[in-house]
């Protein structure tokens, strides 16, 4: 036994001094720190004829030119890989001007998150323009485009500074940097830079940011009349995302792009919180030009609708259409409208906008989105127009056209996500005094469909 | 022979534990001799006399055991034994254990007095210890199951083989063994494994863990073999044989014992401790083991291992007939792993032992595949010898515990491993493939940069936190809940384990009973429920404040769609945290009955036998999440999965002489697929392949056995048809109609193995012996199975068919060809040598499947270089290496005599691969993403075999 005893406190004693540690200290958190490199240039100079390196992309499109000398630029990182919109790039902006730097690696974001400075050793680098923005990068490839900086050399170029330093953001008038009519031009001095107009707003909202299968232009057209595109990848995170209605600041990367001679001004968002449309009209005073009307139900989340010069029109209370705000997908308030438990036959239920003067508009336009739930079949639900109606009056004494829309699939358990209407022309009105009416009908009370509309906006490109 | 293993329970000097059990129940048998008791017809006296071969004097005072009747003596002074009594039949004759050399010896007992004549025996060459149990069971333990990221098992090696007195399963253990030799070249689960009765086999995969009592080997010394399809005293058996381990605590004999070893291996030190009472007078024996296992760092950079093992038993014998016994026994084991890598990354590495999976984090490395195993067995065991006839025997087993493989994960960050295909010269070549000057000139940097900067040839731990750092997102909308967010670091890279955590009750029941002088009847039953867990679970975040539980590949495959990507809609929006699960979180439920009956029969000149078995084996899997891609089909409980299994076999030796033996056996079987193989992505879903088979199996083994006193041989040869396999790999998909991840059902797979094997153990004086082995064989797939294709990251589940011509491509299952000449030498001073020198061949690397389908041959014109370069099974290089054993054991009472007459020190010194040749390739895998425009786009990965290594054993009895 006693033996035994030993033979455990020796044992013990064994484990105990031969144990092998089992945690890692965390590696100190470096984001903050800055390294003390001696800048020598700026990237405006970088592509400023003085320095010779590049001539300009007027004079020679396809120029690019290696870096031989000991030069090193500093910025502040402004947009990245992140959400996907930018691919194999990030951009910085070092107060002289802004590049796009390529770079061929992914999750970019994690080393150069927006905001930190970086310092960049451009000997053995490349410059150059794709259809007329300044880019850095690596040796152009056989079609003279500059590629990305291998991931295997970031090191040795690329010095990673602080954290969360203020971003130099440009807030831009959009006659600065817009268009009129057709672009033929846009503004240089804020290529690859970061920048914020106000009084935007999307034309398509019926649409997303970007078609499924490639890049997309949107019309982003401010209050004044002009338009910048916003340029989208497929591949960014919110690509599928509907275009935000209303009004309100978009912030992106300005770039270029040239076709021949002819450049288009494209805002690159680095994510869709930076598309701000929250207003419902201009700043200052009038409407939005080009917007007619505009409801998205906000204003109370429960009981019967009543807007001023709207006619909400029904049998009963009950099977009016009302607010709601169910969650859910669109996880904002909306107009509902069910024959649901109103034990009511028959019920007929409109929801009709005010007058809506198409007098001189061109290209005259409906979007809106509806929802349904609980498929039953026998209830109906129609966007309808009319022009001899009188507000606040039976709808059944005015004649009513049915308008072709993408209307929900209502699911039999459950509700759909809210989908959009698509564009719907109006323009064969164009001239004339319109109502727009949404027509809910159903034959049994129980059974029956419900309805969710939201998002309604009527718009013309003047 | 199957008659000489049969009983193959050694009673070598570390096994003769069990004869202190026998030496009380031989006080029992003297004292029912002394009650009234009517002398049995067909009872007989057996005697017999021995001599030391090595001194050619009278070797007294040595054991002489005939186990079967639980009877033991000891030699007198004149050598001689005697037993009286024995009934009729065959038994197994044990002689030595101490300063003698154990040997086992069949008998047939069928007259009234049978004198055995003269016994050579030999001096005791302890250090077998060192070869027979030490280093196989280290190869086993480090040839656990690995999953490549690939989905490639990357370690394939069977743990079948044990230590035993055949020459060529003694070869085919520990010096094949390192070198990937697989017996016949079965999978590793076609050896059943039992400890105490308790069947240990994993009801999943059919393998048995062996890491599951690693360090224990003092008390798992006792075992009994089995090899190919001779019956075993304990079960039917797989292809591959029985093994039994005895491990209750009357089977350790009174012992305490130290043990150091010291290594190069996995781990560089092991320290054992075991104390054992033996069966003491009261019927009661106790047993208690522990061990630790360490290294910083073993043979491969940053692997290191750090492992416990503890052991208790208890036993209880009660009258003689019954025995209780208490088994329990563990080893947590932490211990960090290496990786296969293409050639090309050995080369910019400089070295073969090059591990991608350590990185040096704050000065330090650390390894980010990790295994971290601790799943103890409790064993209750009930023996009941109403007669010496009939052996009763009933195990309980309770095992539960979880094994964790830890890895680093990450969502929509650059791939963190070193070897990723994009940071490599060869890449360099694919994208500047315009100017191959610049290419040159990259690739050199890297090369550069692998020599001097290990943040780029090994995983950038401080890399990996600071982009941590610096992520700061918000996570909405959190569990579904509006209200709900959080703003913090949202880790890009984290540390998860891979976790299956198990509970498993098992009972096995076996009947033996000897009826009569000529016949042996055995039957049993088992019962087995297991339920596992398996998740993936955050273990570290890096230096993050959370993690989230997305699917990267579903939201690029369906962009906008809020739902597809989350792993767990019943939790949408869950805030990881460590500890926290995610990804995949499932419930797998076996039930496995099974029972079996088998015969041996035994005359003078012929030995036969026959066996039985069915049963059943069920199964279900019950999602805990449910998965945005598959809501319908990823949380709750599946339909149970059925498939009966059964299997015949039978056999006969035919006695030319005591010298000669001539035998043919033969089986077939039907078994379950495994959970793995059935469900196509257990991971994510219920569906099953489309028609789940049971894989069907023949085997005809047929040889010639030669036991003459100066030659011991054999020459078998064996075939085996698999029919109706399934397997399932997971991998990328370059194929243009996936382009993901896909789950490629390989089913009705048929393959064939068969060989010879043949071994000449030859007495050339002594002191010397001559031994030589070889096994050669042929292991390939016989026909062109179909493939079901389904994608992983896509609701779609209906798999694309196809046909992948595998036909005659050999299995990746080691060498093929495996030689061994040894040169034994036996001191009379008690030390021993053995020399061997081994030559390995025809070692084929795994064949993809994928690039053998009809796509993968488009365009390419038949018997073209390029042709033969897509569809060409690699052959690795043939392999020489010498092994060195050495071993001499001390009579500590010989020195001083302060030590007890008990009291011994082994000391074994094993070298392996003394010419130190780091070439050698022991396995390798073509990587099963192919890229059908560039063949070479993923060339195969290799394993080498370990460089010179050693073991050094140093043991302390008394």
């Amino acid at each position: 036994m006693k033996r035994s005893i030993l033979l455990l406190l020796l044992l013990s004693a064994v484990l105990y001094q031969s144990c092998i540690k089992k945690d890692f200290d965390a590696p100190p958190d470096t984001s903050y720190y800055n390294p003390d490199i001696p800048v020598n240039m700026t990237i405006k100079t970088l592509f400023s004829d003085s320095l010779g390196l590049i001539e300009s992309y007027a004079d020679n499109p396809v120029d690019t030119a290696s870096i031989l000398e000991d030069y090193t630029i500093s910025g502040i990182v402004t947009a990245n890989d992140r959400s996907g919109n930018l691919y194999k790039q990030i951009v910085i902006d070092d107060s002289s001007a802004g590049i796009t730097v390529l770079i061929d690696a992914n999750g970019l974001y994690a080393q150069y998150p927006v905001g930190r400075r970086i310092y960049i050793h451009l000997k053995g680098l490349y410059i150059g323009y794709y259809r007329g923005l300044p880019q850095l990068g690596y040796v152009p490839d056989a079609q003279l485009g500059l590629t990305g900086i291998p991931a295997t050399r970031l090191d040795d170029h690329i010095i990673k500074g602080s954290v969360n330093n203020a971003l130099p953001i440009f807030e831009v008038e959009a006659s600065e940097v817009g268009y009129k009519g057709t672009s033929v031009s846009a503004n240089p001095d804020y290529f690859n830079r970061l920048v914020r107009i106000n009084n935007m707003r999307f034309i398509d909202t019926a649409n997303t940011y970007s078609e499924p299968n490639t890049s997309t232009s949107r019309d982003v057209l401010s209050c004044n009349g002009f338009t910048v595109i916003a340029r989208t990848s497929n591949f960014a995170n919110f690509a599928a995302n509907k275009l935000p209605y209303k009004i309100g600041s978009i912030t992106g990367i300005y770039t270029v792009f040239y076709s021949g001679a002819r450049a288009t001004p494209q805002l690159v968002i680095r994510d869709s919180s930076d598309v701000q449309f929250t207003m419902d009209n201009c700043e200052g005073s009038g409407p939005v030009a080009g917007v007619l009307l505009t409801q998205d139900f906000g204003a109370a989340t429960s009981g019967v609708i009543n807007l001023a010069g709207w006619t909400n029109w029904g049998t009963a209370d009950g099977v009016k259409f009302k607010y709601g705000n169910g969650g859910g997908a669109s996880n904002k308030p909306y107009a509902q409208v069910t024959a649901f438990q109103s034990n009511l036959s028959n019920v007929n239920s409109w929801l009709v906008t005010p007058a809506i003067n198409l007098t001189d508009a061109q290209n005259p336009k409906l979007t809106f989105s509806t929802a349904a739930g609980y498929s039953v079949g026998g209830t109906e639900f129609k966007v309808m127009v009319s022009t001899n109606y009188t507000a606040g009056a039976d709808p059944a004494t005015a004649d009513w056209t049915e308008l072709t829309a993408t209307m929900a699939t209502p699911p039999n358990s459950g509700y759909s996500d809210f989908i959009g209407s698509g564009n719907i022309d109006l323009s064969s009105f164009a001239g004339q005094q319109v109502f727009i009416a949404w027509k809910y009908v159903n034959g049994n009370s129980n059974p029956a469909e419900t309805w969710e509309l939201d998002d309604i906006m009527v718009t013309k490109s003047n | 022979m199957y008659l000489c293993t049969r009983f193959e329970k050694k009673y070598t000097p570390y096994h003769n534990i069990m004869i202190l059990k026998l030496r009380w129940s031989l006080l029992l048998l003297i004292l029912s001799a002394l009650s009234v008791q009517a002398q049995d017809k067909g009872q007989a006296l057996v005697k017999g006399r021995l001599l030391n071969t090595a001194t050619n004097e009278i070797a007294n005072e040595v054991l002489v055991a005939i186990p079967a009747q639980k009877r033991l003596v000891t030699t007198d002074g004149v050598g001689e034994f005697i037993f009286s009594q024995v009934p009729y039949g065959s038994y197994q004759l044990v002689i030595g254990g101490g300063m003698m050399r154990s040997d086992t010896m069949r008998i047939d007992i069928n007259s009234e007095v049978v004198d055995l004549g003269v016994l050579n025996v030999s001096p005791n060459d302890a250090a077998t210890s060192a070869q027979s149990v030490d280093i196989p069971t280290i190869a086993l333990e480090d040839n656990n199951v690995n999953t490549d990221d690939e989905g490639v098992s990357t370690q394939n090696v069977s743990g079948l083989l044990t230590a035993s007195n055949d020459p060529f399963l003694r070869t085919a253990a520990f010096v094949f063994g390192p070198y990937r030799f697989q017996p016949r070249g079965y999978d590793r689960n076609s050896q059943e494994i039992q400890i105490n009765g308790a069947p240990m086999n994993d009801v999943e995969t059919g393998d048995a863990y062996w890491n599951q009592w690693g360090g224990l080997n003092d008390v798992f010394r006792a075992r009994s073999n089995t090899y190919g399809l001779q019956p075993s005293d304990y079960a039917f058996g797989g292809l591959n044989g029985t093994v039994n381990f005895d491990a209750d605590a009357a089977s350790q004999r009174k012992q305490t014992r130290i043990t150091y070893s010291l290594t190069n291996r996995q781990y560089r030190n092991r320290l054992m401790l075991t104390h054992s009472t033996g069966l003491m007078k009261n019927g009661w024996a106790f047993s208690l083991s522990g061990s630790k296992r360490w290294s910083e760092e073993g043979y491969v950079d940053g692997t290191f291992y750090d492992g416990y093992s503890f052991y208790a038993a208890a036993s209880k014998v009660i009258n003689g007939k019954h025995g209780l016994h208490l088994t329990a026994f563990g080893a947590p084991t932490r211990r960090g792993n290496s990786g296969p890598v293409i050639k090309e990354v050995y080369d910019l590495a400089g070295t073969n032992f090059y591990n991608p999976y350590w990185g040096y984090q704050n000065g330090e490395k650390r390894n980010s595949r990790v295994r971290n195993s601790f799943q103890p067995a409790f064993i209750f065991n009930y023996e009941y010898t109403p007669t010496q006839r009939t052996r009763w025997n009933t195990a309980f087993t309770y095992q539960f515990g979880k094994d964790k493989r830890s890895r680093i994960d990450y969502y929509n960050g650059a791939n963190p491993a070193p070897d990723y295909y994009r940071y490599l010269p060869s890449w360099m070549n694919e994208i500047y493939n315009f100017d191959p000057l610049l290419a040159q000139q990259e690739s050199a940097n890297i090369q550069n940069a692998w020599r001097t900067n290990p943040s780029v040839s090994q995983v950038n731990w401080d890399g990996l936190y600071n982009a941590n750092y610096n992520n700061i997102e918000t996570l909405r909308n959190i569990n579904g809940n509006p209200n709900d967010s959080f703003t913090g670091r949202r880790s890009i890279y984290i540390l998860s384990d891979d976790v299956d955590d198990i509970k498993k009750y098992v009972v096995n029941s076996t009947l033996q009973h000897a009826a009569g002088e000529h016949a042996t009847f055995y039957t049993g039953a088992s019962l087995i429920l297991q339920r596992t867990e398996s998740y993936r679970e955050a273990s570290d975040l890096l230096g993050g404040d959370y993690f989230i539980n997305s699917n990267q590949f579903a939201e690029r495959e369906y962009p906008g769609n809020v739902t597809t990507g989350q792993q767990d809609l019943n939790t949408p929006n869950r805030l990881i945290q460590t500890g926290d699960r995610y990804y995949y979180n499932y419930i797998s439920r076996f039930n496995k009955a099974l029972w079996w009956g088998q015969a041996v029969l035994t005359y003078n000149k012929f030995d036969l036998f026959g066996a039985v078995s069915f049963g059943f084996n069920s199964f279900t899997r019950e999602g805990l999440f449910r998965s945005g891609l598959y809501e319908n089909s990823s949380y709750g409980e599946s339909p149970r999965q059925n498939f009966s299994i059964y299997a015949l076999k039978g056999g006969i030796t035919y006695k030319v002489s005591g010298r000669h033996y001539l035998f043919v056996n033969g089986s077939i079987n039907q078994d379950a697929p495994t959970f793995d193989n059935t469900f196509v992505s257990p991971r994510t879903r219920n569906q099953t392949v489309t028609k789940p088979t049971e894989q069907k199996s023949s085997t005809l083994e047929a040889g010639y056995l030669l036991h003459a006193p100066r030659v011991n041989g054999r020459l078998v040869g064996y075939v085996t048809d698999i029919k109706d396999a399934a397997e399932i790999k997971r991998f990328y998909s370059d194929d243009s109609r996936f382009e993901s991840f896909v789950n490629y059902a390989l089913t009705g797979v048929n393959s064939r193995f068969t060989g010879i094997e043949f071994a000449l153990d030859v007495k050339l004086s002594s002191a010397f012996n001559l031994i030589g082995v070889a096994a050669v064989g042929q292991a390939f797939y016989t026909n062109r199975p179909t493939v079901g294709i389904y994608r992983d990251n896509d609701t779609n589940i209906t798999p694309v068919s196809r046909e992948v011509y595998l036909k005659n491509y050999y299995m990746s299952v080691g060498p093929q060809s495996a030689y061994s000449l040894g040169l034994n030498y036996r001191s009379k001073k008690f030390w021993y040598a053995n020399l061997n020198a081994n030559y390995f061949d025809r070692n084929y690397i795994e064949a993809a499947p994928d690039r053998r389908t009809e796509l993968a041959s488009f365009g390419i014109e038949r018997n073209s270089p390029q042709w033969h370069q897509v569809f060409d099974q690699e052959k690795l290089p043939s392999a020489f290496t010498l092994d060195l054993y050495f071993g001499k054991s001390f009579m500590l009472s010989q020195y001083s005599k302060l030590f007890p007459r008990s009291a011994f020190l082994y000391v074994n010194i094993g070298v392996n691969n003394l010419l130190n040749n780091t070439e050698i390739r022991t396995g390798g895998f073509e990587q099963l993403r192919y890229d059908y425009n560039r063949p070479n786009a993923f060339p195969s990965k290799y394993f080498y075999g370990l460089g010179r290594n050693y073991f050094v054993n140093v043991s302390l009895k008394f």
